[in-house]
């Protein structure tokens, strides 16, 4: 673009900007003088200008800009309808700029008829901002949305589960020739909080201490950005909140201001117990990034529970459960009758998804003792192999991670098992007696999640004893391969003690 | 009263004399019979494990007399005539006896006496099979009212991958409850066997009928 056209552009979009109320901010430039003026932005976009004239006799000799967006700043002009600045005139453009974004510092020299020969003197202008931000949407393009993007804060006492809000260092002016102190005003900033209710809501530091709100000198502050949380706070119904973060009052009284806004939520635990289980246990809300499942046996009944912090009471309607059953409640009962991986969600007032995810098998048939029974050809073979899956692992413990129950070791185990009976035998003799010998289990109480682990294991193992593996070395090495891949099944407890243990991959 | 009462017990012993498996069992088994005690059997084998097939780290396999499982194993020693042994219990009671022994380690001579053996007490077998289902070697089952007794052999071993030689000796009801080998009308895989097939299972018949023929059995099926 031509510095032709991009003057008539911008000449065209100051006027568009005068018909839609330009702010407008007149400072008296003296010689060596920095001043400070702040420019007020509520809530949207902001368009403003500033204009510069010299004290007389004093002319303006030129400036230059240093905005912290380029985007938003333009100038020097002139008059409206002039491109160009004048001695008496240099009109900078700030266009629709949100809070926090509007920082500038205008430099430049004066002069006067006959003062050829000395230094000029300078001056410096400086438009001061105050940044206050919801964590994870920092960046500048984030700031369109500020006024409206309302985060849910839940109510909770675990500042690990608060939401979190960042508050930068504030960009303002110091001396002219000495940035590292304020020019004339107090160092005093201000936090307030607003919200729907009354003490609805208060901010922790990350140490877990209440973070005092109100008037905070700057240099209290050891670092930046300073992180806060926001605590909801229980017995109260939900309410919307707001944050505003104002900067330093200049000799004015003036002060530059951003603000965050959310509402206050309820923190939704969900909740699981299967039929073995003498209580619940809570599904990590965490746990979506992580592969997790709760193992069922098919026919099994699961209460999925909402467990809510807060002691507020909601209403039926308020639950929403989706996915393998639908319902409203607190609860819901869930037998599963297919075999396969389903999910269940729950929605908390309209927000605070939480999702279990279950793998259900299916154990039918004889226990291993009726098994030997009618299949005699593996009378001598099948203690063998199984002494020799129990050897291998043992002996092979610490390499395959540890874990001789229900972790690492555990799966490995299983696997190879069921690889050399495959190998020796045939994949269906192997999943009988595999399968046979899990019915055994469950008949004398072994627990749910450890017996959809060791089905899990099985299966892998007999893919590994048929996929064309010629020697024990070749299983080994397959079933220590699916291991690390995390293609084998562990659970996340080693104890799992109430059946506490969730599925996961092996390499986790 | 009385009367109906000694009548009843005669009634009870004439069953569990019926039961009796004595004359079936190997040497050092004379004492072990369907319809035992786990508690019993455990006094008798000490040596015998729980039967599982893949023991979680520190599972215990040492029974525990006052709680019967499903079934208790015994590695045998070189010196017995099987190798190993398994029981089957439902609710605490004896149901199978099953010993084994590996094909490689028995003669053609052990293995006729071992139909032998169960022959001279039972007469001809109730039914013989070359292959079936869920094996493929040789089975020849007796069946009485109370019993259910198969000897497995090896035959010609053409196709026998995984045989064994053994005697398998259940409670009837419970074999029949697991469709145990020969308990069972196997009609769909006789129906299947075909020309070669069928010249085997004949020819085995012959074997095992002039086998018991040797002992003055006349077993006609």
């Amino acid at each position: 673009m031509t510095k032709g056209a991009f003057g008539v552009m911008m000449i065209v979009m100051m006027s568009v900007a005068r018909l839609s109320g330009v702010q407008h901010y007149s400072v008296e430039l003296e010689p060596d003088t920095a001043k400070r003026q702040v420019i007020a932005i509520g809530y949207g976009a902001c368009t403003a200008e500033l204009w510069l004239h010299p004290e007389a006799p004093w002319r303006i000799g030129s400036s230059r800009i240093a905005a912290q967006d380029d985007f938003l700043w333009s100038g020097p002009y002139g008059s409206y309808g002039m491109s160009d600045p004048t001695p008496h005139l240099h009109r900078y453009l700030m266009l629709s700029a949100r809070s926090s974004r509007e920082y500038v510092k205008i430099t430049g020299v004066l002069t006067q008829d006959g003062s050829g020969g000395t230094p000029p003197p300078r001056f410096r202008v400086t438009v001061p901002a105050v940044d206050i931000d919801w964590a994870g949407y920092e960046s500048a393009a984030q700031e369109n949305d500020e006024d409206t993007r309302k985060l849910f804060c839940p109510v909770t006492n675990d500042v690990s589960k608060c939401r979190k809000l960042v508050i930068r260092n504030p960009l303002d002016s110091g001396k002219l020739r000495d940035d590292s102190s304020l020019l004339g005003f107090s160092p005093d900033m201000r936090l307030t909080l607003t919200s729907g209710y009354a003490d609805c809501f208060r901010l922790r530091k990350a140490n877990g201490t209440v973070f005092n709100t109100g008037s905070f000198n700057i240099h209290n502050i050891p670092s930046w950005p300073l992180e806060l949380y926001v605590e909801a706070l229980p017995n109260r119904p939900p309410c919307d909140l707001g944050i505003t973060l104002e900067g330093p009052a200049g000799p004015d009284g003036a002060r530059t201001m951003d603000r965050i806004i959310g509402t206050t939520v309820l923190f939704v635990d969900l909740e699981f117990q299967n039929s073995h289980m003498s209580a619940g246990k809570l599904i990590d809300p965490l746990s979506p990034p992580r592969d997790v499942r709760v193992g069922v046996v098919q026919g099994d009944t699961v209460k999925f529970k909402a467990k809510l912090t807060s002691t507020v009471t909601l209403q039926n309607g308020d639950y929403v459960w989706a996915g393998m059953q639908s319902g409203n409640g607190p609860e819901i009962d869930i037998t599963f009758s297919s075999v396969g991986t389903h999910s269940e969600q729950l929605q908390v007032l309209g927000c605070q998804d939480r999702m279990g995810r279950t793998t259900v098998v299916s154990v039918t048939g004889s226990g291993e003792a009726a098994w030997m029974a009618i299949h005699p050809q593996y009378w001598i073979s099948a203690p063998r192999l199984r002494d020799e899956a129990l050897a291998w692992a043992s002996n092979n413990q610490a390499a395959l991670g540890g874990g001789v129950r229900n972790g690492r070791a555990d799966a490995a185990r299983h696997a190879y098992w069921n690889a050399i009976m495959t190998f020796d035998w045939n994949a269906a003799d192997a999943e009988g007696l595999a399968t046979a010998h899990e019915k055994t289990g469950l008949d004398n109480g072994a627990p749910h999640n450890e017996t959809v682990m060791d089905l899990e294991n099985n299966a892998d193992g007999r893919a590994i004893g048929g996929g064309g593996s010629t020697n024990r070395v070749q299983l080994q090495n397959a079933v220590i391969a699916a291991l690390n891949a995390g293609t084998l099944t562990i659970l996340d407890d080693l104890g799992n003690a109430n059946e506490v243990g969730f599925l996961q991959p092996s390499n986790q | 009263m009385k009367r109906a009462f000694m009548f009843c017990l005669l009634l009870a012993c004439v069953a569990v004399a019926g039961s009796q498996n004595n004359d079936l069992m190997p040497d050092g088994f004379e004492q072990i019979h369907i319809g035992m005690d786990w508690r019993s059997l455990v006094a008798l084998r000490p040596n015998a494990e729980i039967m599982n097939m893949m023991p979680d780290s520190g599972e215990a396999l040492k029974p525990d007399p006052e709680r019967p499982g499903s079934g208790l194993f015994e590695n045998l020693p070189e010196s017995a005539v099987f190798s190993v042994v398994y029981y089957n219990f439902e609710d605490g009671v004896l149901v199978a006896v099953m010993f084994g022994k590996e094909k490689g380690r028995s003669t053609p001579l052990e293995r006729e006496s071992a139909i032998r053996r169960v022959g001279q007490g039972r007469g001809e077998p109730t039914k013989i099979q070359l292959t079936g289902k869920r094996h493929d070697q040789g089975v020849i089952s007796w069946q009485d009212q109370n019993l259910h007794i198969n000897v497995m052999v090896p035959t010609d071993e053409a196709h026998a991958t995984q045989s064994v030689v053994g005697l398998q000796v259940m409670d009837r009801k419970y074999a029949e409850r697991i469709n145990a080998i020969g308990s069972v009308d196997d009609t769909e895989m006789e129906q299947a066997q075909q020309g070669a097939d069928k010249l085997r299972l004949e020819a085995f018949k012959s074997k095992v009928k002039a086998n018991l023929s040797a002992n003055g059995d006349n077993p006609s099926k």
